[in-house]
This record gives structure tokens, C-alpha cells and sequence, in this order.
């Protein structure tokens, strides 16, 4: 059983006459446990292709498939209810809250879960300890190196345990060390059972992936 | 909860500034949507008033066409109760009396009121009655009423009872019965004993009852109504029990009144020519003429039409200036939102949903709903020592207005993009 499967998705945007195409008629079969690399230069569709898988973003046409079963996004709750389930995501920039603490960022994706307070922190606490930025629970995102702050986003992204994690360029903003760091902390992940989707334009990273995947064009090379 | 609490105070920290002006602004709207509806409320209970109690009816007041002279006076001695008995049993009309007196309640020794200045006498006119220091006493708006007053003016009571007819017999050194206007409510409860001078040094009243928010009766030479709310409703007496049991009936101080302008007729029969059966009664007994000046005419009839020309008024000023507030509030509750867009894109990408975001937003809105209408409360505790316009009332405008006002901004979250959000956060 495939994990995520897409038939002939479109993605264009513009008027009707004017349109620019991103993806076009594309196809993709995404198997549990996989480690994928989505590579591809600057405005191939690459990030369009990981949104859409995340439903962030959506196709204009095709058909989406999770767990074999047709998945229709009708609107922004019927995708967040989605993303909230299966999918994690973590971004170049980290995206997290300026003036939440390392800790806070990470539990605020279990705040309208219904846990006690312990659990919560229980939880927080471990995947911070697991990615060894437990001491660093406090500081806000302000106080971080950029690795510290990409393993906080990597922890808020993993504490709904999703069944996805998506990386759009995850070490796009760290130096060679940290790179390595973050990516080791991915793998890891991945040898632990899970699905990765990374986007990126770096060879090495993609080196590290179960399978590499080119688009070009708004297509599969 | 957690989100709840964490994305409240953001916001109220975050936005402080424009929370403050939107509350200003609410507050500002609130303030005068509550001076609107007051006025409002004031108006159309005259104006339904009019309706039902006034305009339908003729009115005619009651005088000597001559002055009092020592003639007069010996047959009002003789005659003046027989010729008011005769008027009161004509079928033609109903007759009653009022009569607005005076009741002073002591200072206390601090030099400040027992009660309110709005209660004294004169304070409606814009005359403030000054203290009188050397008899320490606050004077006090009263009236002595017939029992026809409150039938003909549909006058009931919120709480306690009307006068019964043994209250219209006074005992000697009893207090005396007393209904009191409803703002007095706030101060005294039935079976209160509320000592001053209304003859005596030391007089003492007990409150009976309370009269319904809003009663009113007309007053003949004032185009508009006499508002009963602040004051103390004494019964006009028939007759007098003494201490030692005798009893005084000195019917000429009531009758000399109902001759001398506190007598007034509601005419019953539209066929009678009012004057001239006022004339035959007069006549049978060699009474000097009494005059029956008609003053529901045009006064109250005018006073009617503006009293629902003020309605209409204020109803329209109302809805301009909730208009505006609403696209006002809406404009800065837009731009707030189109700065948090980040934030709350952050939200959902984190796994929380729209519904929650928008939990919060109407908290937040709730909560600005119900700061909004202090100023309003504040203002009408200062000027009416009570609520004249239930917090319910100003809720239902404010919170309206706040909703309406944030549909636009409530639609900006619902368009959240995602995608764009990332991007824009990745370059």
C-alpha cells in the first residue's frame, strides 16, 4: 500500500489565458518508510510539489491518493484537519514564533490537543532531550543558532508523531557542520521507520535520501 | 485552553495600541448608542404613553372664573364639598385631583444629602434647591393623589400596592402611606419608614409600594409629561382620625383645591357640551361659575407628534453612527489581522485548526464587547445613580458591532496562504 500517490496533478497559476504552469501532469508514488529527495533549480515546482503533498497548497487538477484512499480537500479545515493528522513541516527558516520559548514552540502543536499538562511536557521534553536541545528549552528562537532552531522546528514538526515529514530545504540556512548535524538527526528518523519528503537543490543531501526524484518543468525527469 | 490563553494575551500584549483605540472607539459608540437608547426608551414610553393614556381623551381643568373674595369663600364653606360630590357622581366624565407639595428629608451631619440631588424639587427644571442649613432639610419632589389619578393614568405598581381606600383616612401620629417613583427603588424597600417634615418637625412615611419605570401623568399649562420616577406619591386624604379617636373631616382645604386648578375632568361622553353642564351644576346651587379649560388639544397632540419625531431621530442617528463604527473598528481590526497573518500561518502549519483561531478571535472580541459598555455603566451610575439602560442592551449592540465589524477580517484568516507564507518566510 503506497503512502501517497498522485495522478496527473496540475498546478498553474494566473487567469485562465494567461497561465503559467508550475506542475504539469504530474505523477508520483510516495511508499511508506521512504526517504524521498525532491531536487530540482529555483522554480522548477519542487516546493509546489512538497505543498501539495502537505496540503498546503492545491493542485488544480489530478488526483491525490493517501493510503489508496481519494483525499479532497475541500477547504482550509478539511486541509488543516489533514496536515494536523499526517503531515509535519519543517522550512528553510525555521518559521517558528518569535516570542514563544524553544519549549512553547514545540508544545503549541499539542496545545488544542486534549493531554494533561504532564503528558505534554513529558512528551516536549523527551523529543527535545532526543535531539539534545532539552537545556535550551527556555531561550527563544532570538537566542538560538540557526541549527538550534532548525532542531526546534524539526521537534515541532515530529511531537504529533505525523505520518509525513516534509523538509523544504532544511539545512538551506546552516553552515557544513550544522548541515550534517541536521541531516544525521533526519536519517535517523527515517531508519526508525518513517516517511521523509526533503526538497533540495544539494546533491549531498540528496545522496542521502532512499531515492531522488528530478523535476523539471513542472514535471518528473 | 492552552492555545486560548497563549494567543489572548499575545494579541491583547502584541496590539495594544490599536487594541486600546478600538476600545476607545467601542466605548466611544457604546456611549452614544446608550445616550440614544435612553433618550429613545424616554421617548417612545411618552409617546406610547400619549397613545394610550392622553391623546384619545379631552382633558378640562377646573377654576373659579373669579378670584376668591369673602363671598366665595362662605360659599365654598356651605356649598364647595356638595357641588364636588355632585361633580364627581356626573356620568359624563371622571373627575380626579392632584397635587404637587413638598417633603423634606434631613441632611446628614456630614452636610451631605441623605439622598441624591436628582430627587429634589426643581432639580428637572435645572433649579437645584440649596440645602436649607438652618432647618438641615433636603426638599423632596411629592404629590397628593386621588385614587381616579391612577386609573385614569393606568398607574400600577412594580413591586408592593396601590393605596387602598382605608390609606385615604389618615391616622394621627401614624407615618403616612407613601408610593414611591421606581428610582427610589434602589434606596428604599417596602415597609421602609422614611423619617422628615411634612407638616410636623418629625414626620414619618411608609413605603407601600413602588411605581413602575416610566409612569407619567400631565399636568395642565406643560405641553410635556410630568416623569413620576423620583417621586414620593402621597394619598390625597378625605378625613382625618385624631389621636383620641375623633375624626376631623375638613373637607375645604381639598375642595378649594379642586376649584383652584387641581381639579380636572377626563370627559367620558364626546356629545356633552362640558361647560354648560358645569354651568347647570353651578347654577343649582348659586355657585360662582366654574371654568373648565380644555388642555389635551394641540399641546399634547404637538408634544405626541415630537415625542415619535424624537424616536424616528434618534433611531436614524443611531444606525449612522453604528454604521460608521463598524467601518471603523472593521478597518483596524483588518490591519491588525493582515499583521498577525504570519502568526496565524504558523498555527496551522503547527497543526491547529482555523476553528480554533477563530475561538479566540470572538473571545477576544467578547471580551472588548464587555469593556466597551464601562464607560456606559460608569456614566450612568454618575448621572442616574442606577442602570437606566440594562448591560444586556448595550451587549446586544456592542457585540454586533464588534462581529459584524470582524467578518472582514475573519474572511482574511480563512485565505491564509500557506505556500506564500513559506515562501515568503524562506527568502
Amino acid at each position: 500500500m503506497s503512502l501517497v500517490t498522485l495522478k496527473g496533478i496540475h498546478r498553474y497559476y494566473g487567469s485562465e489565458k494567461n497561465k503559467t504552469h508550475v506542475l504539469r501532469d504530474l505523477d508520483l508514488v510516495l511508499e511508506k518508510n521512504e526517504m524521498l529527495a525532491i531536487r530540482g533549480k529555483s522554480g522548477s515546482g519542487k516546493t509546489t510539489l512538497l505543498n501539495i503533498i502537505g496540503g498546503i497548497d492545491f493542485a488544480n487538477s489530478g488526483e491525490y491518493f493517501f493510503l489508496d484512499q481519494p483525499l479532497v480537500l475541500r477547504n482550509q479545515s478539511d486541509a488543516a484537519k489533514f496536515r494536523k493528522k499526517h503531515i509535519g513541516v519543517i522550512v528553510q527558516h525555521f518559521a517558528l514564533l518569535d516570542d514563544l520559548s524553544a519549549y512553547e514552540n514545540i508544545s503549541m502543536a499539542l496545545w488544542t490537543q486534549r493531554i494533561s499538562q504532564k503528558e505534554l511536557k513529558n512528551r516536549v521534553e523527551t523529543l527535545m532531550d532526543e535531539l539534545e536541545i532539552l537545556p535550551l528549552k527556555q531561550q527563544l528562537p532570538s537566542e538560538l543558532s540557526g541549527g538550534e532552531k532548525q532542531r526546534v522546528a524539526i521537534a515541532r514538526a515530529l511531537i504529533r508523531k505525523p505520518d509525513i515529514l516534509l523538509a523544504d530545504e532544511p539545512t538551506g540556512a546552516l553552515d557544513e557542520e550544522t548541515e550534517r548535524q541536521i541531516m544525521a538527526i533526519l536519517k535517523r528518523y527515517h531508519r526508525e521507520g518513517n516517511t521523509l519528503v526533503i526538497v533540495t537543490h544539494d546533491e549531498s543531501i540528496a545522496s542521502n535520501c532512499s531515492r531522488q526524484i528530478h523535476i523539471r518543468d513542472g514535471q518528473v525527469v | 485552553m492552552r492555545f486560548l490563553r497563549h494567543e489572548l494575551s499575545r494579541s491583547l500584549v502584541t496590539h495594544w495600541k490599536s487594541n486600546l483605540m478600538l476600545l476607545l472607539e467601542m466605548a466611544l459608540c457604546v456611549l452614544v448608542v446608550f445616550v440614544l437608547l435612553y433618550n429613545v426608551s424616554v421617548a417612545a414610553a411618552n409617546a406610547n404613553w400619549y397613545k394610550t393614556t392622553v391623546s384619545d381623551v379631552n382633558r378640562y381643568q377646573l377654576y373659579l372664573a373669579e378670584e376668591p373674595s369673602e363671598s366665595t369663600d362662605q360659599i365654598l364653606r356651605s356649598e364647595g364639598e356638595a357641588i364636588l360630590q355632585t361633580i364627581k357622581k356626573n356620568s359624563s366624565w371622571r373627575f380626579y385631583q392632584w397635587l404637587r407639595t413638598g417633603f423634606g428629608v434631613p441632611i446628614n451631619e456630614d452636610g451631605s444629602y441623605q439622598l441624591p440631588a436628582i430627587f429634589e424639587s426643581g432639580y428637572e427644571d435645572g433649579i437645584h434647591i440649596e440645602a436649607n442649613d438652618e432647618l438641615g432639610l433636603q426638599a423632596l419632589k411629592c404629590a397628593y393623589f386621588t385614587p381616579e389619578v391612577f386609573d385614569v393614568y393606568e398607574l400600577t405598581v412594580s413591586e408592593g400596592n396601590l393605596f387602598s381606600q382605608a390609606d385615604y383616612t389618615y391616622h394621627q401620629g401614624q407615618p403616612y402611606p407613601v408610593i414611591l417613583g421606581s428610582e427610589y427603588q434602589e434606596f428604599f424597600d417596602v415597609g421602609d419608614i422614611i423619617d422628615g417634615t411634612l407638616y410636623l418637625e418629625h414626620d414619618q412615611l411608609v413605603v407601600i409600594g413602588f411605581l413602575h419605570s416610566g409612569s407619567f401623568i400631565a399636568s395642565p399649562g406643560v405641553s410635556t409629561l410630568v416623569p413620576l420616577d423620583r417621586y414620593i406619591i402621597f394619598p390625597y386624604f378625605d378625613e382625618t382620625v385624631l389621636a383620641d379617636g375623633t375624626i376631623q373631616h375638613d373637607p375645604l382645604g381639598k375642595t378649594v383645591g379642586a376649584f383652584l386648578w387641581e381639579g380636572t375632568l377626563v370627559v367620558t361622553d364626546p356629545t356633552i357640551d362640558v361647560q354648560k353642564e358645569m354651568n347647570r351644576i353651578t347654577n343649582t346651587y348659586g355657585f360662582p361659575a366654574i371654568q373648565c379649560a380644555q388642555y389635551t388639544g394641540s399641546s399634547i397632540k404637538s408634544a405626541e407628534i415630537i415625542s415619535q419625531r424624537n424616536v424616528a431621530l434618534l433611531s436614524a442617528l443611531a444606525l449612522v453612527i453604528i454604521s460608521l463604527s463598524i467601518l471603523s473598528i472593521g478597518m483596524l481590526l483588518n490591519r491588525r489581522t493582515r499583521i498577525d497573518l504570519q502568526t496565524y500561518g504558523m498555527y496551522l502549519i503547527s497543526g491547529i485548526l482555523p476553528g480554533r483561531i477563530y475561538l479566540v478571535k470572538a473571545a477576544e472580541l467578547l471580551i472588548f464587547a464587555a469593556l466597551s459598555i464601562l464607560p456606559s455603566v460608569w456614566l450612568s451610575y454618575l448621572q442616574f445613580q442606577r442602570l437606566v439602560v440594562p448591560p444586556w442592551q448595550l451587549l446586544c449592540i456592542s457585540v454586533p458591532i464588534l462581529f459584524v465589524s470582524a467578518l472582514p477580517a475573519q474572511k482574511l484568516i480563512s485565505r491564509v496562504n500557506l505556500d506564500q507564507i513559506i515562501r515568503r518566510k524562506s527568502q
